[in-house]
């Protein structure tokens, strides 16, 4: 024995130790959903003091993390975390009152508990112990918690926890099947069950029945069940909270059963009468069913009862990526099934390129996410700041429900907080000032989302100051930016902001003024091959717009050939295609104008502008775009067709070339760039502006209204480009 | 037997230390089979664990359920520690009545 079992062991108490930590880390992903809830919830308990659902929810959010917590083995988060619950347990039984200094102590216990989640994982900071300290005796102190009745109540917490004493008592039986994997996760039915005590007076019985023999039983599963009668005046949704972390893979059914009763009936033969539950009871009881189907019940070996499954988002990265190939496998076959000009062949491939299709847009699906968690996370922002500040700003948010890639939701944090920021440090003027000005004292930031074609406008927008175009003006011939004698455009001024190490700001805050931020807003837009657009009025407010594509990796692309080359435009700006014959570009009098049903529009030549060395055809084609800077065409020789394009980035050497947002690989295995329209105009004006240009050299003149391309190609442009290009 | 469980002093007698839980239970298992297979009295003390959770409760419930079906002697022996008649009573299985 010796020689063979402690190896054995050991290899088992490594399995048991991978599953228990992956346990952790699916705990700590919904510990931090549970921690971004519970912020937004007291941010909003901030404007609503009496607000019982919310002084609930916030209560029950903080009995998960610890209950859970103290589970699966984060011993010091349950314990920092039972003051908290117990305070909360007070205000929801009415004896504590909410203050705004207990929520700023509980919002502060938030980071600590937060950090403690994510302790050991990688790149985490650590817990602040003084800190911890610190808020530990605020809570104690506002609670009015007893340091020497503590340690009791930390072993063993008060029967009445999460309880509301008036509420009616129901007995309930509860059958808790773990799944077969539930030691592996690390976790503990005795735990479990012991929460379950909390909540009430439990009755509980252990079932033997599936225990098989003992040369068959694996050692490491769970075979015992447990019947439990619970009468508590807890309702459904708070005895399905001690299973929320099992309860995807266990057997659970919750059932009321007999009559409830007065927890205040005296021994005496009182008539037990079935007190209404209360009306969050009801509720929650019907939040309950409905999410459960019929009573509660979910069982694990039923895979339609779970609504949601938790994928690592690096599987879905390199499911999306195959999903590309397959794009580019798919564009070949179309090719090879054309030049064969085999009819079976064809249809195979059809049949393909419409799966190919069908699974591309469900893949992309899958990635996308509701931008509402970005969201919330600003309301603490807001909060702080506005604090910090000594502000009062009331954040409102619209079409959280919008949803986009989650690569593009990764990256939108920092330039949302870096614009919310300069709302609030420069946008928003003080108490004084708005009073003055005779706006409410309340200042609004609007964060709003929508879709708009393929794009998701994502907008920030605040009732302030609005932005000091002169000031602005002078600042950037103070830096270099412009000469004095510039003649800027409201949006070429507005720019100007974006500029590296541009601000306005005459003092240097914490909040923000050191002239970071614009930039790096630019940067992480144009990375994420988007825009930005800020709309002010002086004395009104200030509007910035980000324009971001709805998905990443794949692009609908309309495939047209310059001579040998072939680029591809991406379809969702493309309107529409024209021909242009020589006799065209004679009456144009040598303008680069094209007239659509009566509308003069602008173009570039492609062949000229990237100096191609082959003479075009007769007839040309005209493909007309819609940019933020109003329509374009591009002239190319033909237009040869729609395309599924898998973006594949150029590398380092590339990344200067600003025009070409990629490139792919096409079907007949040649590589055709991305062109960039809002960038390639940007360029092509730049060129025009050095003198250079394909866009003939025109008269100069001021434009208010740069957002008319057709005046810029039509008058020239002086300055910079009209508007901040991301 | 392995380090995690103790050692036998004598045939038939199991005495088990320290955590009893799911890293032993491949261990526990083994060493139950094989006492069942060899041994016509077998005594399990306690006295030594620190905890145990349901694989060693389940493991032994049913060695002992095993016992009693082949006509063999499965008896608890010495004071039951804390821990584990805590996690017994958690768990709705009677301290005393477990192994009657």
């Amino acid at each position: 024995m010796p020689g063979r079992k402690p190896k054995a062991a050991g290899a088992m108490s490594q399995r048991v130790q991978e599953s228990s930590e992956q346990f952790k880390t699916s705990f700590r992903e919904e510990a931090r959903e549970i921690l971004t809830e519970l912020e937004s919830s007291l941010l909003e308990l901030h404007e609503n003091r009496d607000d019982h659902d919310l002084i609930g929810r916030i209560f029950r959010g903080l009995h998960t993390i610890k209950g859970s917590g103290a589970m699966f083995g984060f011993e010091r988060l349950a314990a920092f975390t039972h003051d908290l619950e117990t305070a909360f347990d007070l205000v929801r039984s009415g004896r504590l009152e909410v203050s705004p200094e207990m929520i700023d102590v509980t919002l502060a216990a938030l980071d600590q508990i937060s950090a403690m989640v994510e302790e050991g994982t990688e790149g985490a900071a650590q817990p602040d112990v003084t800190a911890c300290a610190g808020i530990l005796s605020a809570v104690r102190r506002l609670a009015s918690i007893e340091d020497e009745a503590k340690p009791a109540k930390m072993a063993e917490p008060a029967p009445d926890r999460a309880v509301d004493p008036a509420a009616a008592m129901q007995n309930w039986q509860i059958r808790f099947a773990p799944g077969p994997d539930l030691m592996r996760y690390g976790a503990k039915p005795s735990l479990l069950i012991g929460e379950l005590r909390q909540l009430g007076y439990a009755s509980v019985r252990s079932v033997f029945d599936a225990v098989p023999l003992l040369a068959e039983i694996d050692p490491e599963r769970c075979y015992l069940s447990w019947e439990i009668d619970l009468l508590t005046a807890a309702g459904r949704e708070a005895i399905r909270d001690v299973f929320i972390f099992v309860e995807d893979t266990c057997e659970l059914s919750i059932e009321p059963s007999g009559s409830s009763m007065e927890p205040a009936a005296g021994p005496a033969p009182a008539i037990a009468v079935a007190q209404p539950p209360c009306e969050s009871e009801i509720t929650a009881r019907a939040l309950a069913e409905k999410r459960s189907g019929s009573g509660g019940r979910r069982t694990y070996d039923k895979p339609e009862n779970v609504s949601s499954l938790r994928v690592p988002a690096a599987k879905l990265d390199q499911f999306v990526d195959l999903v590309g190939e397959m794009v580019t496998v798919q564009a070949r076959l179309s090719e090879l099934a054309g030049r064969r000009d085999d009819a079976e062949m064809i249809s195979v491939s059809e049949e393909i390129e419409r799966l190919t299709s069908a699974l591309r847009e469900s893949s992309m699906n899958i990635r996308m996410m509701p931008i509402r968690a970005t969201f919330e996370k600003f309301r603490r922002l807001v909060h702080d700041l506005a604090r910090d500040l000594g502000k009062d700003v009331e954040l409102i948010m619209e079409g959280t429900d919008t949803e986009l890639d989650k690569t593009v939701i990764e990256q939108l944090g920092d330039p949302l907080m870096h614009l919310i920021r300069n709302s609030m440090d420069h946008g928003i003027g003080s108490r004084e000032d708005r009073a003055a000005r005779g706006k409410p004292t309340v200042a609004t930031i609007h964060l709003s989302a929508r879709y708009s074609g393929a794009s998701v406008l994502v907008t920030v927008s605040d009732d302030g100051r609005g932005i000091d175009c002169d000031a602005v003006r002078a600042r950037a011939i103070e830096k270099g930016l412009i000469s004095a004698e510039a003649q800027l455009t409201k949006n070429q001024i507005f720019a100007l902001l974006f500029e590296p190490g541009f601000s306005t700001a005459k003092q240097v805050t914490d909040v923000s003024g050191r002239g970071v931020g614009m930039d790096v807003v630019r940067q992480r837009v144009e990375s994420l091959r988007g825009t930005v657009e800020v709309e002010s009025k002086p004395g009104q407010g200030t509007s910035v717009t980000l324009r971001l594509p709805l998905t990443m990796a794949i692009i609908d692309g309309l495939l047209v050939g310059v001579g040998d080359a072939c680029f591809v435009l991406p379809l969702a700006c493309t309107l529409e295609c024209i021909e242009l014959t020589r006799d065209d570009i004679a009456r144009a009098n040598g303008k680069h104008l094209v007239n659509v049903r009566g509308e003069l529009v602008p173009y570039i030549r492609l062949r000229e502008h990237f100096r191609l060395q082959s003479s075009p055809p007769a007839i040309e084609q005209v493909m007309l775009v819609e940019t933020s800077e109003g329509r374009c065409g591009f002239v190319v020789d033909q237009v040869l067709g729609n395309c599924q394009t898998v973006i594949k980035s150029l590398g380092r050497f590339y990344r200067q070339v600003q025009i070409v947002s990629g490139a792919t690989i096409l079907g007949n295995g040649s590589v055709a760039l991305i062109l960039d329209p809002e960038r390639l105009i940007q360029d092509a004006l730049r060129e025009e502006m050095h003198g250079r240009g394909v866009l003939r050299e025109q008269t100069r003149g001021s434009q208010e209204n740069n957002a008319d391309f057709t005046a810029l190609a039509g008058k020239g442009s002086a300055g910079p480009s009209a508007s901040a290009r991301m | 037997m392995g380090k995690a469980l103790g050692e036998t002093k004598q045939s038939g007698h199991l005495q088990l230390k320290g955590a009893i839980d799911i890293s032993v239970a491949a261990e526990l298992k083994a060493t139950l089979i094989e006492a069942l297979a060899t041994e016509e009295t077998i005594r399990v003390s306690l006295e030594a664990v620190s905890e145990i959770d349901v694989t060693g409760i389940q493991l032994l419930w049913v060695a002992r359920r095993e016992a009693k079906q082949r006509g063999l002697k499965f008896m608890l022996e010495g004071e039951m520690p804390l821990p584990v008649k805590s996690v017994l009573s958690d768990l709705g299985l009677e301290a005393c009545a477990f192994f009657e």
